[in-house]
């Protein structure tokens, strides 16, 4: 496994919502990372924004693991998520809820 | 640059019985809005619902054609 490989499965341990996009939490760059920053801010818990924008191989490396061609990406729980694309479908379903409580050890 | 028809196309090709709405978001042609609804996606997960509509336009994605599609999914929903 490459560096940039380690690297990004310790991020994934580290955070239990990571948003890999282009730009930072307080300065984003993109429309579809200011999204996602939106959609998990109204859920309350911490997440983490880590700008891959310049970083090429990373973003190379990031496409394969997940097999997912855009930013941004999102990682809960370790787990791959994709974008809001997919966030909004799964929070109109309902599924969001119990996955964040679940990975922030919801008080049920 | 991608006619609205042309990427419908794509996304028939691989899901020939869904119904494939497309929106140019900004009129230039490269950023779309495509919403598939399709009795293939029932029981799928949306992650896997959103790989296969991915998969169809991943040539146009790579070559620029398309520069951003946010993907919208379906089931027909029974009368």
């Amino acid at each position: 496994m490459s560096a940039i490989e380690n690297e990004i499965k310790e991020e994934i341990k580290k955070h239990k919502i990571l948003i890999y996009g282009k730009g930072t939490k307080t300065a984003p760059q993109c429309g579809f990372t200011v999204e996602t920053i939106q959609f998990f801010q109204k859920y309350g818990h911490p997440f983490e924004v880590i700008n891959v924008l310049n970083n090429m191989e990373k973003r190379e490396t990031l496409n394969k693991l997940t097999n997912w061609p855009t930013l941004p990406k999102v990682f809960i729980d370790g787990k791959f998520y994709g974008d809001t694309d997919i966030l909004d479908e799964m929070e109109a379903k309902g599924e969001i809820e119990p996955l964040l409580s679940a990975a922030f050890g919801g008080n049920k | 640059m991608i006619s609205v028809a042309d990427l419908i196309a794509l996304v028939k090709k691989e899901m020939p019985d869904a119904e494939v709405d497309v929106m140019d978001k900004t009129g230039m042609r490269d950023h779309f809005i495509v919403h598939v609804t399709s009795e293939k996606f029932d029981g799928m997960s949306i992650m896997d619902r959103h790989r296969t509509v991915q998969g169809s336009l991943t040539a146009a994605m790579q070559d620029g054609r398309i520069h951003a599609a946010e993907i919208k999914t379906a089931i027909p929903s029974r009368k």
